[in-house]
């Protein structure tokens, strides 16, 4: 891949993983002001046993807020977005999961304005296009135009 | 150790001497490609474990965290209520224009409530398959006898629902407009938008 073909797809990505960064960042807003609200969401998948609902309540926002960070640094782009594959390849099982028992539940993805909009295909739909930018990410961005990329110049001409 | 190094990429950071007859014949390319992905697990292991660390540190330290294993179920469904009292319906043309004397509750979904609304209505979106907060009953009982005035939506009429389960759980005088907020605009009474919930 040459430099200007790798700057166009980089800078592609810059602003696909400035906004998942984003999502992400306030995705885990109201789970950390209300973790009991968000062990209840994630109780309602039925799908975690009951001893690992309050420590992924308590530690999955700040997985979201620390690669959320990540992505809009660009430090350790891959890295994040590879967590970030990998968080929402595991909501849309969670949110397939529920669909199939037609559980009627919220997604508890968001602020509890949410709480009263049902889980339905639309939210697979939107974790999937978050995926693929997210993937892109992982695949394509070497995090230049970032954390990464200065901290590789640096070392080149330090 | 070479094949763990090769399912596993993380173990190229393991230093390996295998010697001349089992030399690695990876070409340098592919080994420079091995490490930077081994490099990225394991900057995804750091990432992870720093950031369960932070939320396990909050937690310990704010005054709202919540014990690491729950010591009982949560309560997600309940089965539907049984409506054993059914509370007092109330036609739009005998209603007040003034209505300061109740508590009105909005029972309709929050997007709902946010679009428009009873003025001074408070919004408390009605689940019949989630329990009702135990503080909040409380709030009701506390308000009095005849002072609580619900409404809901037409179609499945959530505010006879809520009031019914209201009333059923001991709180007196409780009323729901019949026709709901589509009964409301249908009279031409005032509405209001936004607010908290």
């Amino acid at each position: 891949m040459s430099a200007r073909t790798g700057n166009v797809l980089c800078g592609i990505s810059l602003p696909v993983r400035v906004a998942l960064g984003i999502v992400f960042i306030a995705a885990a807003w109201y789970k950390i002001a209300e973790p009991h609200e968000f062990g209840l969401s994630i109780a309602s998948y039925k799908i975690l046993p009951l001893g690992f609902v309050n420590i992924m309540a308590i530690t999955l926002p700040w997985m979201e807020i620390v690669v959320g960070l990540s992505l809009i640094a660009g430090l350790w782009t891959r890295a994040g977005a590879l967590v970030i594959c990998g968080m929402l390849v595991m909501f849309m099982i969670a949110i397939g999961v529920a669909l199939s028992r037609d559980l009627p539940i919220s997604c508890g993805c968001f602020a509890s304005a949410e709480a009263g909009e049902e889980i339905s295909a639309a939210t697979l739909w939107r974790d999937g296009i978050w995926l693929a930018g997210a993937a892109y990410v992982l695949f394509v961005d070497d995090g230049r135009f970032g954390l990464d990329g200065w901290r590789s110049r640096k070392q080149r001409t330090g | 150790m070479a094949a763990l190094r090769s399912v596993f990429p993380i173990f190229l950071l393991v230093p390996l001497d295998l010697g001349d007859e089992g030399r690695d014949n990876r070409s340098p390319q592919l080994e420079c490609k091995l490490k930077k992905a081994a490099y990225t697990f394991l900057r995804v292991l750091i990432l992870l474990i720093a950031a369960a660390a932070l939320g396990l540190l909050v937690n310990w330290i704010r005054s709202g965290g919540i014990p690491l294993v729950a010591g009982e179920p949560y309560e997600i469904y309940k089965d539907c209520p049984e409506i054993s009292k059914e509370a007092s319906a109330v036609k739009m043309e005998h209603l007040d224009a003034d209505l300061s004397a109740f508590s009105v509750i909005d029972s309709r979904p929050v997007n709902d409530f946010l679009t428009a609304h009873v003025p001074g209505a408070r919004s408390l979106p009605y689940d019949p398959i989630r329990p009702m907060d135990k503080e909040l009953m409380a709030e009701l009982r506390a308000l009095g006898p005849n002072r609580l005035l619900v409404y809901g939506d037409n179609e499945i009429d959530s505010g006879r629902l809520m009031a019914g389960e209201l009333s059923s759980a001991g709180l007196l005088g409780v009323r729901y407009i019949e026709g709901g907020f589509t009964a409301w605009i249908e009279a031409g009474r005032p509405t209001e938008s936004g607010g908290q919930r």
